[in-house]
């Protein structure tokens, strides 16, 4: 099983009331479901890929945002899984690369874990 | 009365298989699927061809025909799907399992490149002679994925919801008694710490992340099987209408000289199909031929050379359930620039029923028309009875 983890300080100070807004891509056309988290409180569940607005700026400042994701290789084409983040709203954009590897064999998952500190 | 039953059928047969041996062969080869559309062309055995993945597999297959760059292939094909080579990790699990055509274009185009270094017969002998086929398939519409595998998407999503939610649970417990941690995402959000304690500080937050999300993964394992089960079952063999356009064209290069480089095929198909339930589909095809010099009889049997343009028109009907499985195929043939090659239609109805696991009484019926434009025969095929020569094998259960 392929598990990878990583944190994320993005800046957003003085960006006021600024919406933050989160992309994560899923790619090679595998099923996943990510569970967000802020300061563990549970904003929702997502699939696939999606786009959500954590909210303002001015309300997230020195909160931590976590990503639960899980990925379940099921195209039978391809036993590769991605997973990239991209973040905006902050002073700059942020785009990074969580996961890009295979998975052993076809049917097996892979879990992330992406923790984002909003400062 | 069973004796008689056997004594009629294996009589079929063998007249059946005297029968074949003077007749015209019904090959309605055109309308099975063409895998690659370039090795096709130049006569290369699927097996044979290269079918990277991703970009450095793609290179290395280059690479290594190619010798590291330093000379053109000797006899190579390759099929890739540019889309999925070079932009897989942009494409979404929704976008793969939708049938709509902007998605499902891109997605199945397959681009096909094949070369052929062998040498070829004519009356001086042989001569050395490079064929270079390229070629690409798409489909504009792939049909929908089935009931069943919508189902089975819906339980993993669900699933997996509920391992993320106890993979979070058991992380939380543990980053919160975590004060290594803790403290280090405190001094972090601090807007006064400087970008070398934070560089620092992003080190020992990894370093603790990694450690309790490895612990709150010890759930994961009573879900594995689960996945793997599921992931097994949710198959992509699409539904409903779909439709399909594959081209080719080959050139030949006489003597290797590329200055005597000529087309010498050029072809193209739309193939649409339907699938119902009850085992019942329905197969269409369009086809445009291109074949520069050609021999052909014309009326009065005189043999001509002419750049032909051929339009094959057609279609198969077949049902399928249990053992038993019938299929009916029509093809007309019409030439496009040449009045003295002679139109046409051949049909073929095949039947078949499995008796046993190596035993299936088959029979074909058909017409044929004449490859070389000549004239049209009849052809029945009769009743086969095809014994395989496997014995049925008794599997034992394993102590």
């Amino acid at each position: 099983m392929i598990s990878q983890h990583t944190f994320i300080p993005y800046d957003i100070f003085n960006q006021r009331d600024t919406p933050v807004e989160l992309t994560v891509t899923i790619g090679n056309g595998q099923l996943a479901s990510t569970l967000i988290k802020i300061n563990n409180d549970k904003l929702g569940d997502f699939n696939n890929s999606f786009s959500e607005s954590l909210g303002k700026s001015s309300d997230l400042v020195r909160k931590t945002v976590n990503l639960f994701t899980t990925i379940h290789d099921i195209n039978p084409d391809t036993n590769k899984v991605t997973m990239t983040v991209k973040l905006r709203g902050g002073k700059s954009e942020h785009e990074q690369t969580v996961i890009d590897s295979s998975v052993p064999t076809h049917g097996d998952i892979a879990t992330a874990l992406v923790t984002i500190l909003l400062i | 009365m069973k004796n008689s039953i056997a004594s009629f059928i294996i009589i079929c047969g063998l007249v059946g298989m005297i029968n074949a041996q003077d007749s015209l062969t019904v090959d309605i080869d055109i309308l099975k699927e063409i895998q690659s559309p370039a090795a096709n062309l130049l006569g290369i055995a699927n097996t044979d061809i290269a079918k990277p993945s991703d970009p450095s597999a793609f290179m290395l297959s280059l690479r290594q025909a190619t010798s590291n760059f330093t000379q053109v292939p000797n006899n190579y094909a390759i099929d890739f799907a540019p889309v999925w080579v070079f932009g897989g990790k942009n494409i979404s699990a929704t976008e793969f399992m939708s049938s709509k055509p902007k998605y499902s274009i891109p997605q199945s185009l397959v681009v096909s490149f094949a070369i052929n270094n062998d040498d070829v017969q004519d009356s001086t002998g042989a001569r050395k002679n490079t064929a270079l086929g390229l070629g690409f398939k798409f489909s504009i519409l792939r049909g929908k994925v089935s009931q069943k595998t919508n189902e089975n998407i819906d339980q993993s999503l669900a699933l997996m919801a509920s391992l993320n939610e106890e993979i979070s649970e058991a992380y939380e417990s543990l980053s919160s008694v975590n004060k290594t941690y803790n403290d280090a995402i405190g001094e972090m959000a601090d807007p006064g710490t400087s970008s070398d304690r934070r560089s620092e500080l992003t080190k020992i937050i990894e370093a603790e992340q990694g450690k309790m999300y490895k612990e709150a993964q010890s759930v994961v394992s009573k879900y594995s099987v689960k996945f793997k089960s599921l992931g097994q079952n949710i198959d992509f063999n699409r539904e409903q209408f779909k439709l399909d356009f594959n081209g080719a064209m080959s050139i030949n290069f006489a003597d290797q000289i590329y200055e005597n480089g000529e087309v010498n095929k050029v072809a193209a198909w739309l193939t649409g199909s339907y699938e119902w339930k009850s085992g019942l589909s329905v197969l269409g095809i369009a086809r445009y031929l291109y074949n520069p010099d050609q021999g052909f009889l014309d009326d009065l049997g005189i043999m001509m050379v002419d750049d032909l343009s051929i339009f094959n028109f057609g279609g198969k009907l077949q049902y399928s359930k249990n053992r038993f499985s019938s299929s009916f195929e029509l093809l007309s043939q019409s030439s496009l620039n040449n009045d003295a090659v002679e139109s046409g239609t051949k049909y073929l109805f095949n039947a078949q029923y499995k008796l046993d696991d190596n035993v299936v009484l088959s029979f074909v019926f058909g017409k044929d028309y004449d490859n070389m434009f000549t004239e049209q025969g009849n052809v029945i095929s009769a009743l086969n009875f095809l014994m395989g020569l496997g014995s049925k094998r008794e599997v034992k259960r394993a102590d």
